[in-house]
């Protein structure tokens, strides 16, 4: 429970904000992990609950925490994807969360990983070869399983927009697949 | 995640092959707490908390007078910063205007970035970039070596055509068919030994265009400048014919694309006529391309146009461009 009477007191705040960590950082980094990767995942988690520790001054009960906790990762995350540079991180990280498939142990026989391990390898090396927004869409549609509305809320474009950009990407990397 | 394949949006399939090679990755990697996490959570509180204590004094002086004074210190400087805009804005659009303004003066001169607001005003300015694809375009001119004016003068034409389209593509986000008549404009423009500004803006353009192909659309704009720097270019020069030749280039293109998209509200252009027709009979260009202009003059006057009249204006159209690029 909350007092809503010492929320203007940091000492309170900060003591509220360790038992939400206890009881919902692991759901909002695996939130934030799957919208941006392990490279920004964990950095947002604890911005999140910094802003939350800021914001709960203003906080009013009648909103459930675990809804307001949300949208705060929302909307730093859809931050994220405006700044060009945490952008290109993302598309970094994806790359990398792919590569190290490529290395992982397979506990198949030797021909069935070596073939797998090829096809992974070069999935790897024609998403290098794509632009940062395509590598992001083909990563959070394909492997993320995120549906079209989701990706679209989260990059901040119209659905027609993203189904057309990924219908780009993956002819691209249809392309380079075969090459 | 993988276990949730395509659950609530049915109305986007997704392309096998591409599902299959992701599939091959086995689920996404999940999240896990790092150690100290909660630590260096607390800690950036902490520091939050000591940052602020420390521009404390400046609660303590913000009083309503202070308030007061400094909201009217920001007003006062917002003030002047919109006077001196103005001002700025003024002296610069009076100067474009005065050199838009150099040729035919009593006429309804379009302003330097008339190809872009033309297909901006566009109602389906979205869908210009498979038109333009779609369009068989002859990009041989001959080098120009010497003077030889009449291959001059094709050449400026065409990189009027060539820009339009290039423009026209971009806005429509067919990024590759924009990049190939960047290609054509930037051959055109060396063709002509235009001014290397020229060059350099276009091949800028054909960079970014690589680099980023999705931004396509906010690129336009940055290609837009071409036409003002074109016409600074030229006025430095003091060409006779690579301004207007440019300019009936991309109004016709636009024209062309106005009657294949049947945008009737862009073709209805009065107010144009009279000034192309101006400018052709400066650069003293063959009758029957002043001809086909006048016949276009009529038809656009008309208060409906119907499908006819469309396929008319199109015939004259590629009858000027035909002999104009020649």
């Amino acid at each position: 429970m909350i007092d809503q009477s010492r929320l203007r007191d940091d000492a309170y705040r900060r003591d509220v904000v360790e038992r939400l960590w206890q009881e919902y950082s692991q759901e909002i980094r695996r939130h934030c992990f799957t919208w941006l990767g392990s490279g920004l995942a964990e950095e947002i988690t604890q911005e999140v609950f910094v802003t939350a520790w800021q914001g709960l001054v203003k906080y009013r009960p009648d909103n459930p925490m675990r809804a307001w906790l949300y949208g705060i990762a929302k909307n730093k995350c859809q931050q994220a994807y405006r700044n060009r540079a945490r952008r290109s991180t993302i598309a970094q990280t994806f790359l990398e969360e792919i590569r190290e498939r490529s290395h992982a142990e397979d506990p198949r026989s030797p021909e069935e990983s070596a073939s797998e391990a090829g096809q992974i390898d070069q999935l790897h090396r024609s998403m290098t070869q794509l632009p940062d927004e395509e590598r992001i869409l083909l990563n959070l549609r394909y492997w993320r399983n995120l549906p079209m509305r989701e990706i679209a809320e989260i990059v901040g474009k119209s659905v027609p927009t993203i189904r057309k950009r990924l219908g780009q990407a993956e002819q691209r990397l249809k392309e380079y697949m075969s090459s | 995640m993988m276990n949730n394949p395509g659950s609530n949006d049915a109305d986007a399939p997704k392309d096998p092959d591409v599902q299959r090679w992701f599939e091959a990755l086995g689920e996404p990697p999940t999240a896990h707490e790092p150690p100290g996490a909660r630590v260096r959570m607390l800690a950036q509180i902490n520091h939050r908390r000591e940052r602020r204590w420390s521009l404390s004094w400046l609660s303590a002086m913000a009083t309503p007078a202070l308030a007061t004074g400094l909201a009217a210190g920001l007003l006062l400087s917002v003030g002047l910063n919109v006077w001196w805009g103005r001002h700025i804005f003024k002296e610069a659009s009076q100067g474009i205007h005065q050199v838009a303004t150099t040729r035919p003066e009593q006429l309804d001169t379009p302003s330097v970035l008339s190809t872009y607001r033309f297909q901006a005003s566009m109602q389906q300015h979205a869908e210009l970039g498979p038109l333009v694809a779609a369009r068989p375009i002859d990009n041989t001119v001959n080098t120009v070596v010497g003077f030889t004016p009449q291959a001059d003068h094709a050449a400026y034409f065409r990189v009027g055509i060539y820009y339009a389209d290039a423009l026209a593509a971009l806005h429509s986000e067919a990024a590759t068919i924009g990049g190939q008549r960047l290609e054509f404009l930037d051959q055109a423009l060396t063709r002509v030994q235009a001014p290397a500004e020229l060059s350099q803006h276009i091949r800028k353009v054909q960079r970014l265009l690589r680099q980023q192909p999705n931004e396509a659309p906010t690129l336009t704009t940055f290609l837009a400048a071409f036409e003002p720097l074109y016409l600074e270019a030229y006025e430095r020069q003091a060409s006779q014919a690579a301004w207007p030749l440019f300019q009936v280039g991309a109004w016709l293109e636009n024209l062309y694309l106005a009657v294949l998209t049947r945008d009737r509200m862009a073709l209805q252009q009065t107010h144009r006529i009279e000034y192309y027709q101006h400018l052709l009979t400066q650069l003293s260009a063959p009758p029957e391309v002043r001809h086909e202009l006048a016949r276009i003059g009529h038809l656009v006057v008309k208060e409906t146009l119907t499908d006819d009249d469309i396929g008319a204006i199109r015939t004259h159209v590629r009858n000027m461009q035909a002999t104009l690029s020649e």
